[in-house]
């Protein structure tokens, strides 16, 4: 589902955030990236998001390479991916309904306008935003946020799910409600990665795991749980 | 219509600058419109005033006295002028030596007893004239002259050239102003697109990782441009429509030349009201995001 062969991204000739990253996620899967702070994360995330390109290497997402698909292709592609980023941006004067309904409008889901709303509704229920579902975005604390931004991704129901640092902001009770439904969708087919630095969640909740350091993507092994 | 949505955002958000916006852009193109319909007239006005003259054409004294000289009676000659003038509308009046004195007698009394006190030589010194009103040609003058019983030909178009010519001076002031207002429409649209902006490409990068098309990014910001064009030329033509009477009235008052002015036409108005709706939808599309901004900083 994605492929990333000897993919490198600079953003400036010094440095090198990604260095020449091998990497091949399958449909289905759950996977977790770690990494200290500054390793790549999110650099990775928005390179699969095809929200930008890679410098160097090939990368290909649902089987369509990055640098050599039309606009239209990659817009195909950003349809079918759910992305909840590390700096959440909701449209601050609308409400939590309309900023999970408005991603809605642009693609993603083929749900019937009833359904569509009964969906969020549920989404919000099992996030605990069902109260807060006519409250402005702008007056949601950190992890009412970060969960509107959950439910938003989720809503589209994506084929990819692609969730940077969905907990960081949550408590220990809201943590597992996020990752309850991650894995929820993930046994209902969606694919997941999810960049996290709470070991916590990695040895509880045992898959597979990708270290990323300096940019180089340095183990994939389970041994990592137990450090 | 969700774009539409997303378009008012900045009305939410930042209500006061939006008005204050849509009030000045509505007040420039009402500005806009009073001084090019102005400048249109007074340019009709100058035309006018140009081509029309008043031509007066002076009889030999002779004229009548000989009845042994057929071609020089006043009928004959009346015919003459006639067929100089051809088909142009000019008004033609005769003034013979009992009309002038009368008409001498109500402005200088004294000069007209004088006058009749020459009794029979009374007839030499007062003159019989043709009044011509309308588009005389300077070749028909000339033509006039050659008509036998015709002392002299006199135009009056120096008297109406300071007229023309201060009309003239407004005229080009108003070409002016109504560039300068044009500009000041098309600058003001610009910056508030650019204020405007500031919120729209947040949502424009999100609606681009949602999938949407390029035309779909821009949609928002275009929206907001145009409607905001668009309600100030609906105000504009509403304040015009109304205003234009009073202002009509009060170009009548300063000179007597401009009280010839005519109503602007609707379709002039419309076109008006077309152009800054289409500026609009430009500067919004000049200004909205099809790619990504937020990761270039
Ligand atoms: N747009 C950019 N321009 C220049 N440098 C950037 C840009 N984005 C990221 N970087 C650099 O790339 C490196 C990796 O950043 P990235 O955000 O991917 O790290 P991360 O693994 O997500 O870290 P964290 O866990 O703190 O979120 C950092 O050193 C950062 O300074
Ligand atoms: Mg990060």
């Amino acid at each position: 589902m994605i492929q990333l062969k000897a993919v490198s991204k600079s953003y400036s000739q010094k440095n090198r955030v990604l260095d020449q990253v091998n990497l091949d996620i399958k449909k289905g899967e759950f996977v977790y990236l770690l990494g200290g702070t500054g390793a790549g994360k999110t650099t990775l995330f928005k390179l699969i998001a095809t929200e930008e390109l890679p410098s160097t290497g090939e990368l290909s997402v649902f089987g369509y390479s990055a640098r050599n698909s039309s606009e239209a292709t990659l817009q195909a592609i950003r349809r079918s991916i759910g992305y909840i980023p590390q700096k959440v941006s909701l449209i601050s004067d609308f409400t939590v309904f309309e900023n999970v309904a408005l991603s809605l409008s642009y693609g993603g889901s083929r749900l019937l306008k009833q359904e569509a709303r009964q969906k969020i509704y549920e989404l919000l229920d099992r996030l605990q935003l069902l109260h807060r579902k006519d409250a402005l975005a702008r007056e949601l604390s950190g992890g009412e946020t970060q969960r509107v931004a959950v439910a938003r991704a989720l809503a589209r129901q994506p084929e990819l799910l692609i969730a940077d640092e969905p907990t960081g902001a949550q408590d220990f009770q809201h943590t597992w409600t996020v990752m309850d439904l991650l894995l929820r969708a993930n046994v209902h087919g969606m694919t997941v990665i999810v960049a996290t630095h709470d070991r916590d969640i990695v040895r509880r909740v045992r898959k597979r795991c990708l270290l990323l350091q300096n940019g180089k993507l340095t183990s994939e092994e389970s041994a990592l749980w137990s450090r | 219509m969700v774009s539409l949505k997303l378009s008012l955002r900045p009305w939410k958000s930042a209500p006061m600058t939006q008005w204050m916006a849509l009030g000045s852009l509505a007040f420039i193109l009402v500005g806009f419109n009073s001084v090019y319909w102005i400048g249109e007239n007074v340019a009709s006005i100058v035309d006018k005033l140009e081509a029309e003259r008043i031509v007066t054409v002076y009889l030999d004294p002779s004229v009548g006295k000989r009845p042994d000289e057929p071609h020089l009676q006043t009928g004959v000659i009346q015919d003459a002028i006639k067929t100089q003038l051809g088909s142009s509308r000019v008004s033609s009046d005769y003034t013979d030596a009992a009309t002038f004195l009368k008409d001498l007698e109500t402005s200088y009394p004294e000069l007209a007893h004088e006058v009749q006190a020459l009794g029979a030589d009374a007839e030499w010194v007062t003159p019989r004239f043709f009044t011509l009103k309308g588009a005389v040609s300077d070749t028909t003058i000339e033509e006039l002259k050659k008509i036998p019983g015709i002392e002299g030909v006199e135009s009056s178009d120096k008297k109406v050239h300071p007229v023309t010519q201060s009309l003239k001076a407004i005229f080009w002031v108003s070409r002016l102003f109504t560039g300068g207002l044009a500009l000041a429409f098309v600058t003001l649209l610009f910056l508030i697109a650019r204020l405007n902006r500031q919120c729209q490409s947040e949502v424009a990068s999100m609606i681009r990782q949602w999938g949407g098309t390029r035309m779909q990014m821009r949609m928002p910001q275009v929206w907001n441009q145009f409607l905001l064009a668009c309600s100030s030329a609906v105000l504009a033509i509403a304040t015009w429509i109304y205003c234009q009477p009073l202002l009509m009235r009060h170009m009548g008052a300063l000179s007597p030349y401009l009280r010839e002015l005519k109503l602007q036409s609707p379709m002039k108005m419309l076109a008006v009201a077309f152009s800054a709706a289409l500026f609009g939808w430009v500067s919004g599309w000049l200004t909205s995001d099809a790619e990504l901004t937020a990761n270039e900083q």
